[in-house]
């Protein structure tokens, strides 16, 4: 059963096009990548989920229920955590909760239940009652995240939840959606960090520009990119973009991407070109401070098909 | 319904725990009401200041006994007037030169005597150059004493002798006859006297300084209340909480509902706050028309949160809303009397003033507070307040609702 699918979905702001007739599907009990650099149109697909955006043309079915005809249906069955802490610093984080808590609807014992169950989840119980402005970056997020969670949502949205968070608090806030997840829950998450989703995700979906540009699970996409090695160069002193055309001349290199002191180089065949390449830069007169040879991945894969990082 | 309740309640739960908004809209206008209604006072009673007076009388006979007893000593001239008494005329002078007195009163012996045989005879008022003021308004004082009795005298001369000659009375019983009219014109004294009323004829209160600052720094800064209050749309706007309300299980006019809400429960707990302070600290007067005031308060306080709103609309951020909106209110706080007496604007001003929300506010209440006024005297005053109230949402909302449409 498919707990989200999207028709077409488009939006535009004025001319400028933020998503391009998105389709995919998210299946009941999955966890659900949703993968792009800054300005692929992630955010902008989850505000149109969340009903917080209408879309310009097309349509997404949550839960069963249109985000255009049925939002007030969709919003009763998703719980969102936005990229943002959005919660009320001088209030604590008891009554944070309680008032969002009264937002979806609980009330007495209900609310006071579904609260505890949710501090529970986030492991702050101890913490309850300290203002959230006295909180740090990890635990703001962890009760952003329970916010979230306080509708007992059929579909979790997370848009980059642990942007600014220490490293920690992102293996806490993992794992904990790891948890939800194995308990039945459905999610989709958001991120630019591709570790996060090599981590959690079961499907992924890469976008750039407003258009998927990749679809499938893990395997799948690792085949799509052909297998092909990432060779990073760091260098002591710059590197000027002339180099390209002469180590494009080694046969086995499929692309190249130059930094200011680092050089990228997608290949088959990493180790064979590798003294190939060095001996190139080395009379170019470019000292290499170090050189790593990387399998490939997501960031392999995005580099290949838009040729360029996902954190430019 | 419940949710926007809800909302307004949070927002006033924050602001009550933001120090920057409780000296903003409570703590300065109570410091300024206080200012204000001590340094103004003058400006308003008729005790413009405490005149502290030394006489010497070295007459001590029944003129300078009346003059200082009924006259001076009165209770409307004792307000202002400290009278001191000393013995010697090198003693009295010495003490003005120290400014320890403001004004001395010197009484020659024999002055009864003098006046009564029609002698020449000049009370003496020693005046500290610094406080001349002061010294002006003992000698007109005194000036119209010497005139009454002067006056009264040649009557009674004329009077007396006059009924003699007639053979009305007769000489051995004019001194009785004198006692007599004098008790007559103490018995008609007593009836007479100076009465404040307002249209009615009711007795009313006089102008209180404490108590107009109280009025119209209360009304000025409902507004500054007001603006707190719109610059949390722009806040949670920013900091994604309003966008959190809006994935909510909640109706979008639920919402923006709440944030006004929150709006009229911030500015009407700041303006009870003012009138409970003012009253039970300052001793400022409310009127005695709890009705009318509850009136007044509400329709004030509507109104003043419709025009934040329409303020809001126009605006694109709380920075926006802050400055702007101060400054807006400090200038519909001068044009509509909050500052200054209404009655002391040029009549251009005046016209202008009613075209705003606190000339109405202000109105109303002193209706209330120094004329006795009740509810039916409040219904023109709040009447208007309701009508900009509409006016104000109607416009502000549509502006939102505009804006909203072109953002989605």
């Amino acid at each position: 059963m498919n707990v989200v699918e999207t028709k077409n979905l488009t939006k535009f702001y004025g001319k400028e096009c933020a998503v391009d007739k998105i389709n995919f599907s998210i299946n009941k009990g999955e966890i659900f990548g949703l993968l792009g650099p800054n300005g692929a149109g992630k955010t902008t697909t989850v505000s149109m989920f969340s009903c917080l955006i209408k879309p310009t043309d097309g349509d997404a079915i949550i839960c069963g229920y249109s985000i255009l005809s049925k939002s007030l249906d969709v919003k009763k069955r998703i719980g969102v955590v936005p990229q943002d802490v959005a919660l009320y610093p001088t209030l604590t984080a008891k009554e944070n909760l309680i008032f969002w808590g009264q937002m979806y609807g609980f009330y007495g014992k209900n609310l006071k239940n579904r609260v505890d169950e949710v501090l529970e989840i986030v492991s702050l119980k101890d913490r309850q009652n300290d203002l959230i402005k006295k909180y740090s970056g990890g635990m703001k997020r962890r009760i952003n995240i329970a916010v979230g969670l306080l509708a007992s949502p059929e579909l979790l949205i997370l848009d980059e939840p642990t942007v600014g968070v220490d490293p920690q608090s992102r293996i806490n806030i993992l794992e904990t959606l790891k948890n939800l997840n194995s308990s039945g829950l459905t999610i989709l998450y958001t991120s630019h960090y591709m570790e996060e989703v090599e981590f959690l995700c079961n499907t992924i979906a890469i976008m750039d520009l407003g258009k998927i540009i990749a679809f499938g699970n893990l395997n799948e996409l690792r085949i799509l990119v052909g297998e092909k090695d990432k060779i990073i160069f760091s260098t002591i002193n710059d590197i000027k973009e002339d180099i390209k055309i002469k180590i494009s001349k080694i046969q086995e290199v499929d692309k190249i991407n130059i930094f200011e002191k680092s050089l990228e180089v997608l290949t088959l065949q990493g180790r064979k070109i590798l003294p190939e390449v060095t001996k190139i830069l080395w009379d170019e007169g470019i000292r290499v401070k170090s050189v790593e040879i990387k399998e490939p991945d997501l960031e392999t894969l995005f580099l290949s098909l838009t040729g360029k990082t996902l954190r430019e | 319904m419940k949710k926007l309740f809800l909302i307004g309640l949070k927002d006033l739960k924050i602001r009550s725990r933001d120090f920057n908004a409780f000296i903003m809209i409570l703590l300065m206008p109570l410091i300024l009401i206080f200012v204000l209604g001590l340094v103004f006072q003058p400006l308003y009673s008729s005790k413009p200041f405490i005149i502290d007076t030394a006489v010497v009388n070295l007459d001590n006979y029944y003129i300078s006994d009346i003059l200082i007893n009924d006259v001076l000593k009165s209770e409307e001239l004792s307000k202002f007037i400290n009278l001191f008494f000393l013995n010697d005329e090198n003693e009295l002078k010495d003490s003005i030169s120290k400014g320890k007195y403001a004004v001395g009163i010197i009484i020659n012996e024999n002055f009864t005597k003098n006046i009564v045989s029609g002698k020449e005879d000049k009370i003496l008022i020693l005046a500290d150059p610094e406080q001349t003021t002061k010294s002006g308004v003992i000698k007109n004082i005194l000036d119209t004493f010497v005139l009454e009795v002067l006056k009264r005298s040649v009557a009674l001369d004329i009077t007396s002798k006059t009924l003699i000659k007639e053979n009305l009375i007769k000489q051995e019983d004019l001194n009785t006859l004198i006692y007599q009219w004098s008790n007559d014109i103490e018995n008609i004294k007593s009836k007479i006297g100076v009465k404040l009323v307002n249209e009615k004829g009711e007795e009313t209160r006089g102008i209180v300084a404490m108590d107009y600052y109280a009025v119209g720094m209360g009304v000025m800064y409902l507004l500054f209340a007001a603006n707190a209050g719109t610059e949390s749309i722009f806040e949670e706007k920013r900091k994604g909480t309003y966008q959190r309300l809006s994935i909510m299980p909640i109706k979008e006019s639920s919402i923006f509902s709440g944030k006004v809400f929150g709006i009229f429960l911030l500015t009407l707990t700041q303006f009870i706050l003012i009138i409970l302070i003012t009253k039970f600290f300052y001793g400022v007067s409310w009127g005695n028309s709890f009705f009318g005031l509850i009136i007044m308060v509400i329709s004030s306080v509507l109104c003043f949160s419709g025009l934040s709103i329409l303020f809001a609309s126009l605006m694109k951020s709380e920075s926006q809303v802050g400055s702007i909106g101060s400054t807006i209110s400090m200038i519909l706080g001068f044009v509509g009397g909050s500052m200054w007496p209404i009655f002391t604007f040029p009549k251009w001003l005046n016209t202008i003033s009613k075209f705003t929300p606190n000339r109405w506010a202000i109105d109303g209440f002193f209706k209330l507070i120094f004329e006795s006024g009740n509810a039916k005297d409040i219904i023109p005053h709040s009447s208007i307040l309701i009508l900009m109230t509409i006016i104000f949402y109607s416009i502000g909302l549509t502006i939102f609702r505009l804006k909203e449409k072109r953002s989605v």
